[in-house]
């Protein structure tokens, strides 16, 4: 696991492999579109029962 | 500008007064404290943290919990007697009020601090030859800053139900810079570095102390209306 | 009667402006994952700067909103500007939560850890307690007018409090190795990441509008039902 560590900015050395620690992005668009999406929904909802009421 | 002194110092001798007589909160402050520098002195892993690594966050942790466990107990007394209807419905100014309450609790919360900095000099083997003006200046700005929001938190975490678990929830937030600022402060003062590299620290505490003592002042009132 | 009809309009037009700004978004997936090239020493992880900065700039934006009605609320004590503090609290609580959950998995690959206690994340870290904190005191809080003036007050120390940590952030030497978490000012990003930041930007701030204006009339909508239906003028102490 160390190697796919990336340096911070430590210029010259070499770049990092891009298909690594690709989990970690996909997780975090995931997430985000997950949350995003789950309040819109639930906003949704509650607009449509007090739409009824 | 008189009376409203005479009102601030009247409310804030009756705090002080009640706790005198009852000490309840100053005990269980006090408890706090030197439980905490115990703890954290056999719950260290000798080998690898130094206690003079470990000293000004251990400080500044005791003094932040000590500190919201006297705050709590700020309000209780009226919540409990239904007192400060009585007190709203003299015609005192609620800055004045602000005033008194703030400078109990200070008062309150710089008793703990006297007696946990010492016990914290025996227990970490710290040398504070030197610093301890600048230890002692940095905690009472620290302090003040905190305790002034806190004296808001506490006069309405009273009314809510889960007031102990209220008010250090919403006063974490506000203790972070101070601490922070204190913590960094104590760590350059114990190791000695040049004034210069403190003075900055100092400055931001005031800078916070002036901003929020005034920034509660004006916002307590509101709190007070009925 | 009229102004449940308005309010049913702006709750309306806010679902609209969400589902705008979620399409929006979808295409800004794309343009991240596909279409921007990937930074040379943090690799693919990088990416979700395009996500996390618009999220803290939101949650930040949310924040001061907060704060900015809070006190014109304690001066002018309109109950529609509780409303709005108490809507635009929401959505920036949930903002903080993206922003709090992207920013470790963005660290952990970068700088091998999932958290660090330099200035920027704590500031995030801030920032969500004090939204926390107004949320849970709202939700401690019985008496409606009460409850706005205690959150209220909450909200504008909580404006004051923001500067003093914007400040430490100056001051802490930070292990933060992309210079921006709330102001861009890294001039030197190449154009293709800057678009693909400002586009995400902008639709996330579409979100941030779409969610609080249908939260806030939602709000409306449910407190008018309240005081219409039934007579006892309690709500659901949100």
């Amino acid at each position: 696991m160390g190697k796919r560590r990336a340096g911070s900015g430590k210029g010259g050395t070499m770049d990092v492999d891009p298909g690594a620690n690709a989990g970690y992005m996909i997780a975090a668009y995931i997430v985000t579109a997950v949350i995003l999406v789950g309040y819109a929904l639930v906003l949704w909802r509650r607009y449509n029962r007090a739409k009824r009421e | 500008m008189g009376e409203f002194l005479g009102v601030a110092l009247a409310v804030a001798a009756k705090d002080l007064r009640v706790e005198r007589r009852s000490k309840t909160a100053l005990v269980s402050a006090l408890s706090f404290a030197v439980l905490t520098l115990v703890i954290f002195n056999f719950a260290r892993d000798a080998a690898s943290l130094s206690r003079a690594a470990m000293a000004p966050s251990v400080l500044w942790i005791t003094f932040a919990f000590s500190g919201v466990i006297a705050l709590n107990r700020s309000f209780a007394l009226e919540r409990e007697n239904a007192a400060l209807d009585g007190l709203l419905m003299a015609p005192v100014s609620r800055g004045a009020l602000f005033v008194g309450k703030y400078l109990a609790n200070l008062a309150f919360v710089f008793a703990v601090e006297a007696v946990a900095l010492p016990l914290f000099v025996v227990f970490f083997g710290v040398d504070l030859r030197g610093a301890v003006g600048g230890v002692i200046l940095v905690a009472v700005l620290a302090t003040a800053g905190f305790v002034a929001v806190g004296t808001v938190f506490a006069a309405m975490t009273v009314r809510t139900r889960f007031a102990e678990l209220m008010l250090p929830l919403l006063l974490l937030p506000f203790m972070l810079p101070p601490v922070t600022w204190a913590v960094q402060a104590t760590a350059r003062l114990l190791s000695n570095r040049p004034a210069s590299e403190i003075a900055g620290w100092i400055r931001l505490l005031g800078l916070y102390d002036l901003v929020f003592i005034v920034a509660c002042l004006l916002v307590f009132p509101s709190l007070m209306d009925e | 009667m009229p102004d449940r009809v308005a309010a049913r309009r702006i709750a309306s037009r806010g679902l609209v402006l969400i589902a705008l700004g979620l399409v929006t978004l979808a295409g800004i997936y794309l343009l991240a994952l596909r279409f921007t090239p990937v930074e040379r020493f943090q690799g693919l992880p990088q990416k979700i700067f395009y996500i996390h900065v618009p999220a803290a700039w939101c949650a930040l934006l949310a924040f001061s909103l907060v704060g900015i009605a809070s006190g014109l609320y304690l001066w002018l004590r309109d109950p529609r500007l509780d409303r709005f503090a108490e809507s635009t609290a929401s959505v920036g609580l949930m903002f903080s939560i993206i922003m709090l959950t992207t920013g470790p998995l963005w660290g952990k690959p970068v700088w091998g850890t999932w958290w660090e206690w330099d200035a920027r994340l704590t500031f995030t870290l801030i920032l969500f307690f004090l939204f926390l904190g107004y949320r849970a005191l709202r939700g401690a809080l019985v008496d409606p007018e009460e409850r706005a003036r205690f959150s209220a007050v909450v909200g504008i120390l909580g404006l004051v409090l923001v500067p003093f940590v914007h400040l430490t952030v100056y001051l802490f030497r930070t292990v933060h190795p992309q210079p921006i978490v709330l102001k861009p000012s890294e001039p030197s990003l190449p154009w293709d990441m800057l678009r693909t930041l400002l586009a995400s930007l902008s639709a996330f701030t579409v979100l941030l509008i779409g969610f609080v204006m249908t939260r806030y009339g939602l709000a409306r909508m449910e407190d008018g039902e309240a005081e219409s239906g039934k007579r006892e003028g309690g709500d659901d102490g949100r």
